[in-house]
């Protein structure tokens, strides 16, 4: 089963960051797996954890988000730590479901890094590898991790706005976290 | 070791010395709600939402029942109206620096919250700054106790308390670990650890 079995990844890469990290990546000719299909947003926090389930439902064996490292949002609302707290809410609601957490991922890239975009996107593709296809590695019967999905999707979408202005209140509790006196002392 | 005779929601219970009210009560499966505690760590009581009423003759007090340790002839009551009044005003508090908690189910913080009938909008009455951390320490005595690492610690006095990795370990200590995730009520902990990771 494993042999021979190749990876749907769904990427959204922020426009400033990621993407262009992913250029470069492909300017300098660095190798990495074919597996990713990309969506450019204009900042990681536009991606909905509806656009998470979404993809999900639609076959992808894995979701990668990539955005700017946290504190250089190219945009004063600091949309990257928005998707840092959309994606642990995202996870919590998967492994709800019975999948595995790991199969969406969020990472940081900065424009100048396509060496580390082209690793990062290996390890995935090779964790999502061993991992197998979805639903069928964690032992779900694919008719109820349908039903699943579906019902999750339904859940996110219809509490769009709950679920929203919890994101927003916590990306502000982490932002001021993260640019607190002795938070750069540290680093 | 001398067996200890006190009742509790008026069943009578025998314990041990050095049990705690609290354990007591779940010896006879009387359910007290907490956040701070867990079996494996020493008692804490910061939540104070397992506060109980002692009653001794005529005078009756409230005390955390996680630290109060069983005595002779004592008389708890764990649902009375008094205690119900308190843990409210706590949850409340609570709930106010975790906003949003009501849209998110398999939290405890939100199931007692429920359970005592509160609402984010009561919650709301109190300007606390929502930090998404209800201060329990949970994570860092778990670190401190049984992983023994001190990766994760306390900064900060009285309103300005607040909980910190510290990056020069737990950079090396936290990525293989990450035990305490679970623990934290409000889910804020995974979190934190992105923010300290290097660039």
């Amino acid at each position: 089963m494993k042999y021979g079995y190749e990876p749907k990844i769904l990427g959204f890469l922020c426009n400033w960051c990621a993407y262009a990290g992913a250029d470069l990546a492909g300017v300098s000719r660095y190798q990495y797996p074919p597996n990713i299909r990309v969506i450019r947003v204009m900042c990681s926090g536009r991606v909905d954890p509806v656009f998470v389930f979404r993809a999900f439902l639609k076959g992808a064996d894995g979701v990668f988000i990539g955005g700017c490292w946290l504190g250089e949002c190219h945009y004063v609302t600091e949309g990257n730590y928005k998707a840092l707290e959309m994606t642990n809410l995202c996870k919590k609601l998967l492994s709800q479901i019975g999948l595995n957490p790991e199969r969406l991922r969020i990472e940081w890239v900065s424009a100048s890094e396509g060496i580390r975009f082209a690793e990062i996107m290996t390890k995935f593709t090779h964790q999502l590898k061993e991992l197998g296809p979805l639903g069928i590695s964690e032992g779900k019967d694919l008719g109820r991790l349908r039903q699943d999905l579906e019902a999750v999707e339904r859940y996110v979408r219809e509490n769009k706005d709950l679920i929203s202005d919890y994101i927003t209140k916590r990306q502000e509790a982490l932002t001021k976290k993260g640019q607190s006196w002795w938070w750069s002392y540290w680093k | 070791m001398k067996a200890i005779n006190l009742v509790i929601n008026g069943i009578k219970v025998t314990a041990e010395t050095e049990m705690t009210i609290l354990q007591a009560a779940k010896g006879i499966g009387i359910d007290i709600p907490t956040l701070c505690y867990h079996e494996k760590l020493a008692p804490y009581g910061a939540c104070r939402l397992c506060t109980v009423e002692i009653i001794r003759g005529k005078h009756s007090r409230l005390v955390a029942s996680c630290v109060y340790p069983v005595e002779d002839g004592l008389i708890v009551e764990t649902e009375s109206e008094r205690v119900v009044k308190i843990r409210k005003l706590l949850l409340e508090l609570l709930w106010a620096r975790v906003p949003g908690i009501q849209a998110l189910r398999n939290y405890e913080l939100r199931n007692y919250g429920l359970k005592y009938g509160i609402t984010e909008a009561q919650a709301k009455r109190f300007e606390t700054e929502p930090t998404f951390c209800i201060l329990c320490g949970l994570c860092v005595r778990y670190c401190a106790e049984v992983k023994k690492k001190h990766a994760i610690g306390f900064i900060g006095r009285g309103t300005q308390k607040e909980v910190v990795l510290f990056p020069a370990i737990a950079r090396k200590e936290c990525p293989g670990c990450q035990e305490c995730y679970p623990l934290c009520p409000t889910g804020i902990l995974p979190s934190y650890f992105t923010l300290i990771m290097p660039h």
